[in-house]
């Protein structure tokens, strides 16, 4: 009973934990409790076993040691037992049935993924987690050069966190763009190997609010020991705030040149025009010093290339087309005031670097 | 167990064969030679060497978890001038993909099928030499390459660059080479390490298989041999099964980087800013094919030892076996079940939850069979006259750390609490328990059992009763204290474990384990002393010092050249101890039913040394 009694408590003092620590203190997921039930069970049994079979041994050894020289064995000593062998066969075969089932309903609750639940897409790569949210919209990730680990706040400020609401099933998807990583949550009693070149998955669900520690413990390299992330469970309100935050890309992005090359690289523009100079085969004109200059249509007129050109090309790309390319493109993916900015900053600043 | 009727009782070819006499030189004799005892004692001095290689590492690596990034005085300034004496993590990486490379590859394999194997199993069942002596030289010296390989690996490019991937060497990040700092050409040189190895004990079962099936006395039926030789005639059968696939994949691993292919790299990998070329190959490829050898492997390291120990327990406790055949049978059977396993290391792979319930199951039966051979160890004590003897405190101590190694792999075969403490210090602790309590304890009483007989002298009894307290207590004290870590949550492989608030508690914890590691260290060179002593100050024993059954007790010691002066003929099984028809405790199994009669016994042996044991 005392570990159990002590694990509750985590505020005793260390140095009497550490001994009677068995599992972390904090039981936050679904299956914790079953974990931990399972682990104590196991646990007890094993104790149990090892006391009376270390107690037979040194009775043994004490019993039956040679007392004086020249003794002799008993010569109808056993050498053999059909009973007992078939006992110590089957009694621990009927023990570790429990021990079968209790561990395989856990795990079947551990990695089926619950159905409606909160998808979060995780990324590892030598030594940073990264967390990307709204199918990939709004992404969360941390430099670690920023981090002064001398520094407890700034291990928690600066290290990437992940935002989850309380009391809602959780479901990460999860990948690698290096080497091997894994995703621990200790308090979770949940982790899984983040593999590249495939998705792996893993669900929770956290019943209280807090902020909690995330390793990696799939060995990746000589600093393998920081790369680290923290676990926020919010409120639903403060989440909400969260997710409009990292959704917005004025707060990701105030830079609007930064703004406009995110969005040219992940709304489809890439695919059709080069920043080279030269026209992509079946695909638009370059954008390369194309800011400013006089450019010419199909039916013979001509136009600047300003703020209002660009605009207008992305939500109507038929009202003007370009001499030589065709009504190829259908509709821009842009739509906000924000975006609009970005993407004629992104293309007016291709002029000065052009002039560098 | 009935007498032999297989031949003659009258007929001994005495005296043909008596003239052995050795007309090698000393190169022909000791260094390139062909005879399975020294070339045993060739794979028992190595292992010794590396022994005290890899313990030097463990030392270090516990020094960085107890002091993380403190200046390590005198010791910092001559290895990590460039970082004030603090140990840099690139050094860290190194040392425990060195120390576990070290102690599996170099030591603890070798040292019991390569040592104990080519010792006993010709001595057991009356051979003169192994059946293919040439290739037995051959599987020694291809170690040669394979300790050359591992060495540069350290040295070669550095301290700070030796392979650091771990030792089971996970792609990518082996695959890469510019995936880790030590990644570069320290892999490959541990990988082609790791080849040469896996040859040379390739050689070595193919060798112990056919010796054991062709080369057996006349009356030496299978289940007349001792238990030691049927615990490493089945290592042999699943190492040569298990290993031609880690070789392989050795092989493939190598191909991946040295000429680009891409058994284990994915596509479009961004590592340290570059991409690879890989396509489409699966890491977890890797994972499976590793296993497949490494999880066989943990019983390749530890059957031979409990064979050691069945025979240490049995002959000191002068009592048979109990249930010889059953403890024949569980080993099959941990054989058989060993090769279905592998799949509980990648519980948290990925791997499709239906497969992994499945190495749920294989995984508990084993321990079924484990549990009757505890079960026998204990029935084999009971009623016997226990020479509290040094061979018999390791196997007593073999028993007892075996237990818990067994039982915490209870804890790890129950897939979610093995999520749990999967990569933590649980981990550490209970494979510590298996190979340094079980493994290591075995080869200390295989040691100090045989050592009359390898070396024709004892060993001091005194020194290896303090050097097995010394362990026992050390070793309890610093794995016990792991499994603490790990429940608690702290990951292995971490070079700093101070990164969080949540494992600051547990620094002191870790300051006592390495203070006991560093008292296990220490009573090392107690063991060593003693046994490098006693080859110049040892009472000198004579054939038969513990009045022991088997056949290697006929031959004279230490075991000459050709081991018998006449082929010996099988009358009994081996542990015929306190037999009703004997005058004595013990009954050798190459006795014929009329010698006994007028058999004096201990007409050739010098005194035993021991007097009663510890209590």
């Amino acid at each position: 009973m005392l570990p159990i009694l002590l694990a509750s408590d985590s505020n005793t003092d260390p140095w009497l934990n550490w001994f009677w620590y068995q599992m972390p203190p904090q039981q936050l997921s679904p299956f914790a409790k079953g974990v931990d039930a399972t682990y104590y069970f196991i646990y007890y049994v094993c104790v149990f076993f090892f006391v009376a079979i270390m107690a037979a041994m040194t009775y043994f050894c004490i019993r039956y040691r040679r007392k004086h020289p020249g003794e002799m064995v008993d010569k109808n000593a056993p050498t053999h037992s059909s009973f007992l062998e078939a006992a110590w066969s089957i009694i621990p075969s009927i023990l570790v049935v429990p021990m079968f089932y209790w561990g395989f309903t856990d795990f079947m609750d551990m990695r089926s993924m619950p159905d409606g639940a909160y998808n979060i897409g995780v990324t590892g790569q030598k030594w940073n987690w990264t967390f990307s949210y709204g199918n990939g919209k709004g992404i969360v990730g941390g430099k670690l050069e920023n981090v002064d680990w001398h520094d407890k706040k700034s291990i928690i400020r600066d290290l990437p966190a992940m935002h989850v609401p309380v009391n809602t099933d959780i479901v990460l998807t999860m990948n690698s763009k290096d080497v091997l990583h894994s995703f621990y949550i200790p308090v979770f009693r949940t982790k899984q190997d983040v593999v590249p070149g495939r998705y792996t998955k893993l669900w929770f669900r956290a019943d209280r609010t807090g902020q909690y520690d995330i390793f990696c413990t799939e060995y990746c390299g000589d600093k393998h020991s920081e790369m680290l992330a923290q676990l926020v469970v919010d409120t639903q309100e403060d989440f909400d705030k969260f997710y409009n935050r990292v959704t917005n890309l004025v707060i990701l992005f105030p830079d609007p040149v930064k703004r406009g090359e995110y969005l040219f690289n992940t709304r489809g523009c890439s695919q059709c025009h080069s920043l080279d100079g030269s026209p992509k085969a079946n695909g638009g004109p370059s954008f390369l010093g194309a800011w400013g200059t006089e450019v010419s249509f199909e039916d013979g007129t001509s136009a600047k290339m300003d703020e209002n050109y660009i605009r207008e090309s992305v939500v109507n790309p038929q009202a003007k087309i370009r001499k030589g390319f065709g009504k190829i493109m259908s509709v821009g993916l842009l739509s906000k005031d924000e975006e609009f900015e970005g993407i004629i900053a992104f293309i007016r600043d291709l002029n000065e670097k052009a002039k560098k | 167990m009935t007498t032999l009727v297989t031949s003659e009782e009258t007929y001994r070819p005495a005296g043909e064969h008596h003239a052995h006499v050795d007309k090698r030189g000393f190169i022909s004799k000791y260094v390139f030679s062909t005879d399975h005892k020294i070339i045993a004692m060739q794979f028992y001095f190595s292992s010794l060497v590396w022994l005290f290689v890899g313990g030097l590492l463990a030392m270090l690596i516990r020094i960085q978890l107890a002091w993380p990034w403190e200046r390590i005085p005198w010791l910092g300034e001559k290895l990590f001038a460039s970082t004030a004496g603090q140990m840099p993590p690139e050094f860290y990486t190194m040392l425990f993909t060195m120390h576990g490379t070290v102690m599996i590859f170099l030591v603890i394999i070798p040292w019991l099928l390569g040592a104990f194997g080519n010792f006993l199993i010709p001595l057991q069942i009356g051979a003169p030499d192994m059946a293919f002596p040439r290739l037995n030289m051959l599987s020694y010296w291809l170690m040669w390459p394979a300790f050359f390989f591992f060495a540069s690996s350290f040295v070669l490019q550095g301290l700070n660059n030796g392979p650091a991937a771990g030792w089971t060497s996970y792609p990518p990040l082996s695959a890469v080479p510019s995936a880790a700092p030590g990644s570069g050409p320290a892999q490959t040189y541990w990988i082609l390490g790791v080849t040469f190895v896996g040859i040379s004990s390739m050689m070595g079962s193919i060798n112990y298989m056919t010796t054991v099936i062709n080369c057996r006395a006349p009356g030496m039926t299978f289940f007349r041999m001792p238990l030691s030789t049927w615990a490493l005639f089945i290592t042999a059968i699943l190492q040569a099964f298990a290993l031609p696939v880690l070789t392989a994949a050795g092989l493939m691993l190598l191909a991946d980087r040295v000429i680009g292919s891409s058994f284990f790299v994915p596509e479009d990998l961004w590592i340290n800013g570059e991409q690879t070329k890989g396509v489409g190959g699966s890491p977890l490829l890797w994972q499976h094919l590793f296993w497949f050898y490494s999880h066989p492997a943990v019983y390749i390291m530890i059957l031979p030892a409990m064979g050691i120990v069945s025979e240490v327990i049995a002959t000191h406790s002068r009592k048979p076996v109990f249930g010889y055949r059953p403890m024949v049978y569980s080993m099959i059977s941990i054989c058989a079940l060993g090769f279905i396993v592998w799949g509980h290391h990648m519980y948290t792979s990925g791997m499709n939850p239906v497969l992994g319930t499945a190495f749920v199951v294989s995984t508990v039966l084993i321990s079924v069979p484990s549990a009757i051979k505890t079960f026998n160890w204990l029935g084999t004590m009971v009623g016997g006259t226990i020479y509290l003897t040094t061979p018999m405190l390791h196997a007593v101590g073999f028993v007892s750390l075996f237990i818990i190694g067994g039982l915490g792999g209870i804890f790890l075969a129950v897939t979610p609490i093995d999520v749990q403490v999967h990569d933590t210090y649980f981990i550490v602790g209970h494979f510590h328990y298996v190979l340094a309590g079980g493994s290591l304890f075995g080869i200390f009483a295989g040691v100090t059992h045989w050592y009359p007989k390898m070396f024709g002298r004892m060993m001091s009894e005194f020194w290896g009763k303090v050097h097995f307290a010394m362990t026992f207590f050390f070793m309890n004290g610093t794995f016990l204290a792991m499994h603490q870590l790990g429940a608690a949550g702290m990951p292995r492989r971490i070079a700093d474990p101070t990164q969080y608030e949540f494992l600051l508690h547990l620094i002191p914890l870790n300051k006592f384990i390495t203070f006991m590691a560093f008292g296990m260290g220490l009573a090392q060179t107690i063991f060593l002393i003693n046994l490098l002593g006693s080859l110049v100050l040892g009472k000198r024993s004579g054939r038969n010092p513990w009045h022991a059954n088997s056949l290697e007790w006929l031959a004279s010691s230490p075991a000459p050249h050709g081991n018998f002066e006449s082929v010996p003929l099988v009358y009994r099984g081996p542990h015929e101890f306190s037999s009703p028809e004997s005058p004595a405790d013990y009954l050798p199994q190459w006795l014929s039913p009329a010698e006994v009669k007028h058999w004096r016994p201990g007409e050739d042996d010098s005194p035993v040394s021991n007097k009663g044991g510890l209590l």
